[in-house]
C-alpha cells in the first residue's frame, strides 16, 4: 500500500496558526516579564531618585552663587595672604628649616649610634649568659664579657641622653614650626574642605545627572541598569538603582504558630527616605527655599525674571525671602506644610524642567520619619537596622504592595481614596481590598493613635515611658495612660491582665454601707450615678442602650421594670448584709464651723484629690467659687464675652457645671496648655517680647482622683430636716476624717488630721481639742454642701416589682432546673422538713455565710439575718446576690458574700492576639453594610439618633454622639466597645441575662484611644529578651514601680517628683506685686521632691510616711499620714534613689561626651571649636541646655543667640551660659550619684569643743534668723520661722547632701530662700572687711570646706544632744556680716519672687524625744482608734 | 416559598434573591439537579438543538453573571480559588451538550436508516504533522493560558498557617470539594478511603464489567441508556454538582448558605442528628406506641455471646444487610434480570458493589437533609459507622 502523503490538516494553515500562537506566547511572556517588573514600588523609588537628583543639583548650584564664589575666593585669598605673609619672613623660615635639617641630621646620627650599640649589647648579653652557663661565673671569658657589657651599658645611657635631648629639641622646633605655618595650614585646610564639598556636590550632581547620569554622553545610565532583566548590571546599593530594600531583624520575631523566626521588613523599599534627615518637612522646606534663592539669584544675574512660589498657604510665609524656614512654617499644621511644599516644589519644577531634569514630587511615602531623634536613625534608641518598622507599626513587612502590606485607612473616606489609588484591579475588580487584607492579615498596621501599643513589647512595664531623662515622651502617652486607666478605672478588677496582679479594688468598701447611706440614695445612685455626681468614675450598668425601653422585646418585655427591680434587689442585699459599724463618738462641747471648715478644705490639701467646684476660691479677689472662676475663664477663652460667660455660668445647674468641667477642665488639657504657656513664655523671654496672652491661658483642672464633693450633704443626710440623720452623718464623717481605715479596710484616703500638726500649742490637750475642732469644721462644711434637686428616694412600693422579682428569679433558675424545682425554690420550700433552711434561703446563706464567720458561726449569723425577711424579701436577696454577681459589682467594691469570687470579666492578657473571627461585630459586620444603609438613624452613630431616650447617654458622653465607622480590626472593635459597651447588642433579640453587661464608663475620646492602645498591647511580645528593657539591672525598674505607687497614692497630686505637674499646684499662684504677673507661689506650695533620694536618710522615711511630723510650720497644706506597708515604703525609697541615680547617670553620659570632645580638641578654643556648636555633639548640647533651663541652672537669655548676627557672635554670646550649664550639671551629677542601700551613714559624734565651735559659727552666720534649732518655744527663737528645724537634720538628711546644699542651694532647689553662704565655693567671710575676715577665718577655718564641715558637725550633733540654740540678742552686729542680705546672683533674682524655702533641717514636736524613726511607731497620741 | 415571594416589604430583587436562596437549600438544590438531569436524559433531542441550548446558555449567563451585582455572590466567584469553578460550569456544560448533541443526531440518523456521523472517517492520521504539530500548538496555547492566568489571578493572601486555628470555612482544593462534601455524611474511612478507592476501582473495572461493544467510536444514547445514565449520574450529580455545592453553598462552619447570603460565621444552625438505632429504639416506640419500651438496649444477650451493641444496631444491620445482600438478589430476579443474565454471577456482584455504594451516597444525603439521619449503623465501640 502506498504511503499516503495526504495530511489531515492543511500544513500551511498549521504553520500560520503556529506562527500566531508562537507570537501570542512571546507576547504573553513579555507581559509576564513586564508584570513582574512594573511594581508600584519602582515608581516610588523613581520619585525618590528624582528628589535626590534635584537636591544634589541644588547643592551644586549653591556652590555657584556669587556668595559662594566670594567665599571660595576669600578662602583662596586667605591662603595666598598667608603665603605672602610667610614670604615676608623668609629669613626666619630659612633659619627654622636650617635648624630642622641640622637637628634632623644630629638625631639621625644619634639614633644610629644608639641602635648600633643596642644591637651589640644583645650579642654581649647573650655571650655573657652563655659563658656563665658553660664556663662558670669566674671564668675569664665570662668576666671579660661582663666587663664589656657594663661598659656598653654605660655608653648606651649616654647615647640615650643625647638622643632624648635631641628629640625634645625637635619637638620644640616642630611646635615652633607649626605655629609658624599655622595660619597657612588653617587656610589651606579650610580651602580644601570647601573645595571638597564643591567637588562632592559636582560629583553627585553628575552622578544623578539631568537624566540619571549618562554613559558616554549618550544613554542615561540609570535607565540602563534599571531596565527589565538588567538588574545584574549594577551592584546592590548603587545610587539610583531600583531595588527591594530590606532589613533583617534577628531580634524581632515573627510568629508562624509552629515556630518563631526573624522578621524581614521591606517597608524601606517605598519609604526609601525614611532615615534621610533632608526629607523631614522642615529640612526639605529649608532646602527648597535655599534652592529657590540660589536659582533666582542665578536668573537675576542672567537678567531673567525670578521665579515666584505659586502657592503659599499662610499669608506671612513667603518662600524665597529667607534662607531658613520662616517661623510661620513651624507653626503650620501638616496639611498647610504639605500645601506650602507643593507650591514650592511646583515653582522649582518649572526650573528643573527647563534644564531637562525630572520634576520632583514630594509626598507621603517619601517623608522622613517625623521623629528621627527617637526612631529609625542609627544613633537613636530605636535604630531601624535593629528594630525595623513592623515591630512598632505592625502590618506585613515582607510585602511591597501597598494594600498587601496591610496599611490601615483611618476612615471610610481614606479607605475609598486609597482604594482608588492603590488597588490592583483587573477588569475593574480589585485583586484584594483593605477589608480582605484586614481579615487575612491578623495584625494590620496600627493607626497613629494606637502605635504606642507596640512600646509594651520591649518596655513591658510601660511606666518607664512616662518620662525619659526628665522629658515627656508624647509618643508613648497613649500606652502609659492606657495602662494607668486600666488600673484606675478598675478594668483590672474585672478583666485580669498579666503583669498587673496586685491591684486594689477601685470602688468604696460596702461592707458597712448601711451605716453610711440610705436605701434611696443607693437605688438612685446605682440607677444612674451621673445623676448625682456627673464627675464620677463609677461605670453605668443601667439605663443603657440594651436595657432602655427602646430595646424591649418579647424576651425582655419591660426593661425598665426589670432593671428597677434588679436595682432594688441589689440595694436590698447590700443593706441587709451590711455589717454593723460604730463610728467614734462626737467630741462633746464643741460645734463645727462650716466657714472655717471651708477654709481648711481649700488650704490643707484636700483639693489635691477631691474637687469641689462650689468651694470658695481663696485666691479670687471677688470671692467667687472655683467653678465660677474656672468655667467663666474657660468660656471667655473660648471667645465668649465676660458678661455672656457669667450669664451662661449662672444659667447652668450644678450638674451642668460639673459636666462642663468634666469635659473641658481636664488635667490633661491643663497639662497640655501649661506646656504651651511655658513654651510661649520661654520663647517670648528669649525674643524679648511679651508672651501672647492667648497662649498663656491655663485652665483649672477638675481632678477626678477622688470624688468631687459638691452635694455630699445630700448624700449622707438626704432628709434635710432629719436631726437624727444629720447627727449620724456628722458622726460618720467625723470618724472618717479621723481615721478612714476605720470604716473602709482598703481606702487610699490618708489621715489629714494629726495632732502633731499643732506643735506650736504647748498644751497636748489643747492640740487634741484643736484637731477635733478642725475635723468637725470640715465635716460641718461638707455636710452643708447640698444640692437637693437630686432626690435620693427609693422606688415606690410597686406590686409589679414583686411579680418581676419572681419572674427574674425564675429566668435565672430555669436553665438548670425543672419547673417544679424552680417553683420549690421560689417558694423557699424545705426539701426535707428536717432541713434548717428552705431552698432559697439555703442558697443565699451559702453565698454569704463565709463572710460572717467560719463554719456554723457564719451560717448561724446569716440565718438570723435572713430569718427577719419575709418570702418576698428572701426572693429579693437571692435576686440581689445574683445581680451583684451578674453585673460584677463585687469586683470593684468589697461586698459581704463575695470575698473570694473570681473576676467577672474575660482575661485580656492576650487580647491583642485574639482571633478577629472571635470578635463579634454583630450587625456592624461588613456583611450587613447594605442593611445598615437602610436605617442611618439606627446605625450611623454611637447611640441611635432621633430618640429622647438616648439624650441622657449622649449627655453623659460629653454631649457628642460619635459617628460610627466600624472597620474589621481589633482597634475598631475595642474602640466602639469602650465608647458604648452595649453597641454590639443593637437590634439583637436577646434574653435579659444574655445581653451584654459591661457597664458604660462614658470615656472621652482620649481615654478610649488610650485604653484601646493598652488592649492592643496585650499580646506575646515577639521580641528577643535582649532588646527588652532590663528593669531589674538598672534604676529603670525602681522608677517604674515607684511611678506606679506615687500615682496610686497621688503623691504626685501635691509633689513634683520627676517633672510631673502636680494637681494641687494650680491653687498656688499669686500675683507678683512687683511685675503684676501671676507667678507660682513657691513658698506656700508643697515642696517638690527633685533629687529627694540624694537628700534624705532612708530610714527616716519609714517612720515619716505613716505618721507624719511637722517639717515646715509656715505651710498651710499638710502632708497626710498614709497606711503604707513596709514594701510600699521600700518601693518609694528605691524610687527616690532611682530617680536621683538615673538623673546622675544621664548627666554623666552627656558630660562624658563633652569632656571627651574637649580632650580631643585641646588647641585654642576658637568659636568653631566650641563643643556646643559642633554638630556631632549638638544633641548633647541641646539636651544639657534643656536640662539646665529646667533646673534653672541658667536662664533663657544665657543661651539666647537671637541678638547675634553670625555664628561667631552667637557662639561667644552663649559661651558663658554653656560654661554654667556644664558646671551646674557636674554639680548635680555628683550630688545625685547616691549609693543605695548604704548611703547616708549617720554622722560621727562631735566632742563638746567642736560642738561649741560650730554653734559659734552658726550664730555668726545668722542661720537662726529663719531656722529653729531645737525647742521652737525657747526664749529668743525667731518669730518668723521660714525654714525647718535643725534638730531633725541628724536623722533626716544625708551629710553629703547638706554639704552640697550649703555650697549652692539655688542649683538644688531653684527659688529657695536659702542664701548662698559660700558663693562660688569661697569662704563665707570673703566679703567681710579684711580684718574681720582674717579674724573669722582664723577662727572657723580658711576654706569653705573647713567651715562647712564645722557647721555639719554641729548640726548633726544638735539633734542627738536634744539641745536648743537661740540667737543671742545682737548688740550691734557688723553691718556687712549679714549673709542673708548678701547681694544675690542673677539666677536668684529671676526666679525667687515669693521667696521659697527649702529645709536644711526642720522643727519638730517640742516634747518628742529625738529618736531614730522606727517604722510605724506612733510618735504621739491619736492612733487609739486604729481599727 | 410563597412566603418569600409574597414578602410585601421586599423589592423585586430581594424577592428573587430570596427565592434563589430558598431553592439552593441542599435538598432542593440536589433534587432539582437530579430532576434536571433526568429531564436532560429523557428530552435530550429537544434541548440539544442549537437554538434551545443557546437560549438556555444566554439565560444562564445572564443569571450567573447578573448575580455578580450581589455583593456576597460576587465575593464568592471573584475569589481566585473559585475562578476555575466558573470555567468548570461552562466547560462541563459544553462537553455534555456536545456529546448529547452528537448522540441525538446519531440516534435520529439510525432511526432514519442513515449512516452515523462518524461513519466513513479514516481513523488513521500521520504523526507529523497531524499529531505532533497540533500537539505542539496546543501546548503553546496552554502555556499562554497558564501565563495569563498567573498574571491576572495572583495567589491570594493568606495569614501564616496556624495548626491550632483552621480557616473558616476551610475548604479543600476545588476539585476535591465533592469528596469533602461526603465527609459530612460519612465517617472518614468511608468518605476518604473507601469511596475514592471504589471510584478508581470502578473506573478500572468498567471495561471488564461492560463488554457491550455498542457505542464504541460513535455517540449514542438510545443504544446505551442505562450505562450512560448511571455514569453521568455519578459524574455530573455526584461529582460536579457537589463541587458546585461546596463552592457556592458551603460557608463558615461548613454550614449551608444561599448564594446571595452573607457568610456570617456567628449564624447558628440546628444540627441534631440521630442514628437508625435511635429511631428504632426511642422515636418509634414513643411516637407510635409500639410494643417495646423506649430506650437503647444495653444488655448483652445469649450469655454475652451477642454484645449489646449488636442488639442495639440490629435495625441498621438489617437495613444494610437487606440493601447490600438481599436487594441484589431481588433485583437480579426482577428489574436486573437481563443484566444479571448478561453479566454472570461474578461480574454482577462487582457491579452491585460499585452500584450500591454509589447509590448509598445520595440516599444518605437525602436522609440526612430530611430526617437528620446520622448513621445507619453506629458501632462507635469499633469506630465502625456507616
Amino acid at each position: 500500500m502506498p504511503v499516503t502523503t495526504d495530511t489531515l490538516w492543511n500544513t500551511k494553515r498549521l504553520n500560520a496558526i503556529f506562527a500566531i500562537t508562537a507570537l501570542v506566547a512571546a507576547l504573553s511572556t513579555a507581559w509576564m516579564l513586564w508584570a513582574d517588573y512594573d511594581r508600584p514600588w519602582r515608581h516610588t523609588q523613581l520619585r525618590y531618585f528624582d528628589i535626590m537628583a534635584a537636591l544634589s543639583h541644588f547643592d551644586f548650584l549653591g556652590f555657584k552663587t556669587p556668595e559662594s564664589k566670594e567665599r571660595h575666593k576669600q578662602l583662596q585669598d586667605a591662603v595666598s595672604a598667608a603665603d605672602a605673609d610667610l614670604s615676608k619672613k623668609t629669613d626666619e623660615e630659612k633659619e627654622l628649616l636650617k635648624a630642622r635639617n641640622l637637628l634632623g641630621g644630629k638625631l639621625a646620627a644619634a639614633n644610629m649610634s644608639f641602635g648600633d650599640l643596642n644591637a651589640q649589647i644583645q650579642v654581649t648579653e647573650f655571650n655573657y649568659n652563655e659563658y656563665k652557663t658553660l664556663h662558670g661565673a669566674e671564668n675569664e671569658k665570662t668576666v671579660a664579657a661582663r666587663k664589656l657589657l657594663d661598659e656598653q651599658r654605660a655608653q648606651l645611657t649616654k647615647f640615650r641622653t643625647t638622643k632624648d635631648t635631641l628629640e625634645d629639641e625637635q619637638r620644640a622646633l616642630s611646635r615652633k614650626m607649626r605655629a609658624f605655618y599655622a595660619k597657612r595650614d588653617d587656610a589651606r585646610k579650610n580651602l580644601a574642605a570647601f573645595e571638597k564639598g564643591m567637588d562632592e556636590a559636582a560629583r553627585r550632581d553628575k552622578l544623578y545627572g539631568a537624566k540619571g547620569g549618562e554613559l558616554f554622553g549618550l544613554v542615561p545610565v540609570r535607565d540602563i541598569f534599571n531596565a527589565p532583566l538588567a538588574d545584574f548590571l549594577a551592584p546592590r546599593g548603587t545610587p539610583g538603582r531600583e531595588e527591594i530594600k530590606q532589613v533583617v531583624l534577628p531580634d524581632i520575631r515573627a510568629d508562624f504558630n509552629f515556630a518563631q523566626s526573624y522578621i524581614t521588613d521591606r517597608c524601606t523599599t517605598c519609604h526609601v527616605g525614611i532615615d534621610n534627615p533632608n526629607l523631614t518637612r522642615e529640612m526639605f522646606a529649608e532646602k527648597l527655599q535655599t534652592a529657590l534663592r540660589v536659582v533666582n539669584e542665578e536668573r537675576v544675574a542672567r537678567g531673567e525674571k525670578p521665579l515666584e512660589a505659586n502657592a503659599t498657604p499662610a499669608a506671612d510665609a513667603k518662600p524665597g525671602d529667607a534662607a531658613v524656614p520662616t517661623p510661620a512654617f513651624a507653626d503650620m499644621n501638616d496639611d498647610q506644610k504639605d500645601k506650602f511644599l507643593t507650591g514650592l516644589t511646583n515653582t522649582l519644577n518649572t526650573y528643573l524642567k527647563s534644564t531637562g531634569r525630572a520634576p520632583i514630587e514630594y509626598g507621603h511615602p517619601l517623608l522622613a520619619h517625623p521623629n528621627l531623634d527617637l526612631y529609625v536613625s542609627p544613633d537613636s534608641p530605636h535604630p531601624i537596622n535593629k528594630m525595623g518598622c513592623t515591630v512598632c507599626h505592625e502590618g506585613n513587612g515582607q510585602e511591597t504592595d501597598f494594600v498587601l502590606a496591610a496599611h490601615t485607612p483611618h476612615s471610610e473616606e481614606q479607605a475609598h481614596e486609597w482604594g482608588k489609588k492603590y488597588y490592583v484591579k483587573h477588569g475593574g475588580v480589585p485583586e484584594i481590598n483593605f477589608h480582605t487584607a484586614q481579615e487575612y492579615w491578623e495584625r494590620p498596621m496600627l493607626l497613629k493613635q494606637n502605635t504606642s501599643a507596640s512600646c509594651a513589647k520591649c518596655h513591658t512595664q510601660t511606666t518607664d515611658l512616662e518620662q525619659r531623662e526628665g522629658e515627656r515622651l508624647p509618643d508613648a502617652d497613649a500606652i502609659v495612660r492606657g495602662e494607668d486607666l486600666y488600673i484606675t478605672l478598675g478594668c483590672i478588677n474585672c478583666h485580669a491582665s498579666e503583669g498587673l496582679n496586685d491591684s486594689r479594688q477601685v470602688g468604696p468598701d460596702l461592707t458597712h454601707v448601711a451605716s453610711k447611706l440610705t436605701e434611696g440614695f443607693i437605688q438612685k445612685w446605682v440607677n444612674f450615678p451621673k445623676d448625682y455626681r456627673p464627675s464620677t468614675r463609677m461605670p453605668h450598668p443601667f439605663r443603657q442602650e440594651n436595657n432602655l425601653p427602646w430595646s424591649k422585646s418579647f424576651e425582655d418585655p419591660d426593661p425598665i421594670l426589670r432593671t428597677n427591680t434588679e436595682i432594688e434587689a441589689i440595694s436590698h442585699y447590700l443593706l441587709t448584709f451590711s455589717k454593723p459599724y460604730t463610728p467614734v463618738e462626737l467630741p462633746t462641747g464643741i460645734q463645727g464651723d462650716p466657714k472655717h471648715g471651708e477654709e481648711l478644705f481649700t488650704s490643707i490639701g484636700c483639693l489635691a484629690c477631691h474637687a469641689n467646684l462650689e468651694a470658695k476660691n481663696p485666691n479670687d479677689s471677688a470671692g467667687r467659687s472655683f467653678g465660677e472662676c474656672w468655667i467663666i475663664a474657660d468660656l471667655v477663652h473660648d471667645g465668649a464675652s465676660a458678661d455672656d460667660a457669667a450669664k451662661r455660668y449662672k444659667d447652668m445647674t450644678h450638674n451642668q457645671r460639673v459636666e462642663y468641667a468634666v469635659v473641658h477642665l481636664t488635667t490633661e488639657r491643663r497639662d497640655r496648655l501649661q506646656r504651651v504657656a511655658d513654651a510661649e513664655k520661654a520663647a517670648a523671654e528669649a525674643a524679648g517680647r511679651d508672651p501672647d496672652p492667648k497662649k498663656q491661658y491655663v485652665p483649672g483642672a477638675l481632678t477626678r482622683f477622688a470624688p468631687e464633693l459638691g452635694g455630699l450633704g445630700t448624700k449622707l443626710n438626704p432628709d434635710a430636716g432629719n436631726a437624727e440623720q444629720a447627727t449620724a452623718a456628722r458622726r460618720w464623717l467625723y470618724d472618717w476624717l479621723r481615721e478612714p481605715r476605720h470604716y473602709s479596710s482598703y481606702t487610699k484616703m490618708p489621715r489629714m488630721f494629726r495632732d502633731n500638726y499643732y506643735w506650736q500649742e504647748r498644751d497636748p490637750a489643747g492640740k487634741l481639742k484643736k484637731n477635733d475642732q478642725d475635723m468637725l469644721d470640715v465635716a460641718e462644711y461638707l455636710l452643708s454642701l447640698r444640692h437637693d434637686s437630686f432626690k435620693p428616694e427609693p422606688f415606690p412600693n410597686d406590686p409589679a416589682h414583686e411579680a418581676e422579682v419572681v419572674r427574674l428569679v425564675r429566668i435565672l433558675l430555669a436553665g438548670q432546673n425543672t419547673d417544679s424545682v424552680v417553683a420549690a425554690i421560689i417558694s423557699d420550700k424545705k426539701m426535707d422538713p428536717a432541713d434548717e433552711f428552705g431552698l432559697l434561703t439555703d442558697r443565699v446563706v451559702k453565698t454569704v455565710a463565709p463572710s460572717y464567720g467560719t463554719g456554723d458561726a457564719g451560717v448561724k449569723a446569716v440565718g438570723e439575718i435572713i430569718a427577719k425577711q419575709d418570702l418576698a424579701g428572701k426572693q429579693k436577696l437571692f435576686l440581689g446576690s445574683k445581680m451583684i454577681l451578674h453585673y460584677g459589682c463585687y469586683a470593684c467594691h468589697s461586698i459581704p458574700g463575695f470575698e473570694g469570687a473570681s473576676r467577672p470579666g474575660t482575661e485580656l492578657s492576650t487580647w491583642g492576639r485574639k482571633l478577629l473571627a472571635q470578635l463579634d461585630f454583630a450587625f456592624f459586620d461588613e456583611g450587613f453594610a447594605e442593611d445598615r444603609e437602610k436605617d442611618k438613624k439606627l446605625w450611623d452613630h454611637l447611640y441611635p439618633e432621633g430618640s429622647a431616650e438616648f439624650e441622657q447617654l449622649i449627655r453623659a458622653s460629653g454631649g457628642k454622639n460619635e459617628h460610627v465607622d466600624v472597620s474589621h480590626t481589633h482597634a475598631s472593635f475595642a474602640h466602639y466597645k469602650l465608647a458604648n459597651p452595649r453597641i454590639w447588642d443593637r437590634d439583637k433579640l436577646k434574653k435579659p441575662y444574655e445581653k451584654l453587661k459591661m457597664p458604660n464608663f462614658f470615656l472621652n475620646e482620649d481615654e478610649v484611644h488610650s485604653l484601646v492602645t493598652y488592649l492592643l498591647s496585650r499580646q506575646a511580645p515577639l521580641v528577643r529578651p535582649q532588646v527588652q528593657i532590663a528593669y531589674e539591672a538598672t534604676p529603670t525598674g525602681k522608677l517604674a514601680r515607684g511611678r506606679h505607687l506615687v500615682a496610686e497614692l497621688n503623691c504626685i497630686g501635691c509633689h513634683s517628683i520627676e517633672n510631673n505637674s502636680a494637681n494641687v499646684q494650680q491653687y498656688y499662684f499669686k500675683p507678683d506685686p512687683a511685675s503684676g504677673q501671676i507667678l507660682f507661689d513657691v513658698t506656700n506650695a508643697p515642696p517638690n521632691l527633685y533629687g529627694e533620694g540624694a537628700k534624705i536618710q532612708f530610714s527616716w522615711l519609714y517612720g515619716f510616711l505613716n505618721n507624719v511630723e511637722m517639717l515646715r510650720p509656715w505651710l498651710k497644706i499638710r502632708m497626710p499620714s498614709f497606711h503604707l506597708t513596709h514594701e510600699q515604703t521600700t518601693t518609694l525609697v528605691e524610687y527616690f534613689v532611682g530617680a536621683a541615680q538615673s538623673q546622675s547617670q544621664s548627666l554623666a553620659e552627656r558630660l562624658a561626651t563633652v569632656h571627651g570632645w574637649e580632650s580631643k580638641v585641646n588647641s585654642t578654643p576658637t568659636w568653631r571649636k566650641s563643643w556646643f556648636v559642633d554638630l556631632s555633639v549638638n544633641y548633647v548640647a541641646d539636651w544639657l541646655a534643656r536640662y539646665a533651663l529646667r533646673q534653672k541652672l541658667v536662664m533663657p537669655f544665657d543661651l539666647d543667640t537671637k541678638s547675634a548676627s553670625n555664628g561667631e557672635e552667637a557662639s561667644k554670646a552663649i559661651a558663658t551660659g554653656f560654661q554654667k550649664v556644664v558646671t551646674g550639671s557636674e554639680f548635680l551629677q555628683r550630688l545625685y550619684n547616691v549609693e543605695y542601700p548604704f548611703a547616708g551613714m549617720p554622722h560621727v559624734q562631735a566632742d563638746d569643743a567642736r560642738y561649741d565651735h560650730g554653734k559659734k559659727l552658726l550664730l555668726e552666720l545668722k542661720c537662726l534668723a529663719c531656722h529653729v534649732a531645737g525647742d521652737p518655744f525657747a526664749e529668743g527663737t525667731t518669730a518668723d520661722i521660714k525654714a525647718p528645724n535643725f534638730a531633725l537634720a541628724h536623722r533626716r538628711l544625708r551629710p553629703d547632701w547638706v554639704k552640697q546644699w550649703l555650697l549652692n542651694p539655688q542649683w538644688i532647689q531653684p527659688g529657695t530662700n536659702m542664701p548662698q553662704l559660700f558663693a562660688d565655693g569661697n569662704s563665707a567671710f570673703k566679703d567681710f572687711p579684711e580684718a574681720d575676715r582674717d579674724k573669722a577665718q582664723a577662727e572657723f577655718g580658711q576654706t569653705s570646706g573647713d567651715q562647712i564641715q564645722l557647721l555639719i558637725d554641729f548640726l548633726f550633733d544638735l539633734g542627738s544632744r536634744n539641745a536648743t540654740v537661740v540667737q543671742p540678742p545682737a548688740p550691734a552686729a557688723p553691718e556687712g556680716a549679714k549673709p542673708a542680705e548678701k547681694p544675690r546672683s542673677a539666677e536668684d533674682e529671676f526666679e525667687d519672687q515669693g521667696g521659697g524655702a527649702k529645709p536644711a533641717a526642720e522643727p519638730k514636736d517640742d516634747k518628742k524625744p529625738a529618736t531614730e524613726g522606727k517604722k510605724d511607731e506612733p510618735k504621739s497620741g491619736g492612733d487609739d482608734f486604729q481599727p | 416559598m410563597f412566603e418569600i415571594l409574597a414578602n410585601s416589604g421586599a423589592s423585586l430583587g430581594e424577592r428573587f434573591r430570596g427565592l434563589v436562596n430558598w431553592l439552593c437549600a441542599p435538598e432542593k438544590f440536589v433534587s432539582l439537579a437530579t430532576v434536571g438531569f433526568i429531564l436532560a436524559l429523557v428530552a435530550y433531542r429537544k434541548w440539544t438543538k442549537p437554538k434551545v441550548i443557546l437560549t438556555v446558555t444566554i439565560l444562564f449567563s445572564i443569571f450567573y453573571f447578573g448575580s455578580m451585582t450581589d455583593h456576597n455572590f460576587f465575593k464568592i466567584i471573584t475569589k481566585p480559588d473559585n475562578v476555575p469553578i466558573t470555567m468548570l460550569i461552562f466547560f462541563t456544560g459544553f462537553v455534555t451538550w456536545l456529546a448529547f448533541r452528537q448522540a441525538a443526531i446519531n440516534d435520529e440518523r439510525t432511526e432514519r436508516g442513515e449512516p452515523l456521523l462518524e461513519a466513513g472517517s479514516d481513523d488513521k492520521v500521520l504523526v507529523w504533522p497531524d499529531l505532533v504539530y497540533t500537539e505542539l500548538i496546543c501546548l503553546v496555547l496552554c502555556t499562554v493560558f497558564l501565563i495569563v492566568w498567573a498574571i491576572i489571578l495572583k495567589a491570594p493572601l493568606e495569614p501564616p498557617a496556624n495548626p491550632s486555628v483552621i480557616p473558616n470555612p476551610s475548604k479543600a482544593p476545588w476539585y476535591f470539594l465533592g469528596l469533602q462534601e461526603l465527609l459530612v455524611y460519612f465517617d472518614p474511612w468511608i468518605a476518604g478511603v473507601l469511596l475514592p478507592g471504589l471510584i478508581i476501582f470502578g473506573l478500572v473495572a468498567l471495561p471488564f464489567i461492560d463488554k457491550n461493544p455498542r457505542g464504541n467510536g460513535y455517540y449514542t444514547l438510545k443504544e446505551r441508556p442505562f450505562v450512560i445514565s448511571v455514569y453521568m449520574f455519578g459524574w455530573v450529580i455526584m461529582w460536579i454538582v457537589l463541587i458546585i455545592v461546596g463552592t457556592f453553598l458551603r460557608g463558615p462552619n461548613w454550614n449551608f448558605f444561599g448564594p446571595y447570603e452573607y457568610w456570617d460565621s456567628h449564624r447558628p444552625v440546628a444540627l441534631l442528628n440521630i442514628n437508625v438505632s435511635d429511631v428504632f429504639w426511642i422515636v418509634m416506640p414513643s411516637k407510635w406506641n409500639l410494643p417495646w419500651k423506649p430506650g437503647l438496649p444495653n444488655q448483652a444477650a445469649l450469655g454475652g455471646l451477642v454484645p449489646a451493641y449488636i442488639i442495639r444496631e440490629a435495625p441498621g444491620l438489617v437495613l444494610l444487610g437487606f440493601y447490600f445482600f438481599v436487594m441484589p438478589v431481588l433485583l437480579a430476579k426482577t428489574a436486573f434480570k437481563k443484566i444479571f443474565s448478561q453479566l454472570g454471577m461474578i461480574r454482577y456482584v462487582v457491579f452491585w458493589i460499585l452500584m450500591s455504594w454509589m447509590l448509598l451516597v445520595p440516599i444518605k444525603m437525602v436522609l440526612r437533609w430530611l430526617f437528620n439521619l446520622k448513621y445507619f449503623l453506629a458501632i462507635t465501640e469499633w469506630f465502625f459507622n456507616v
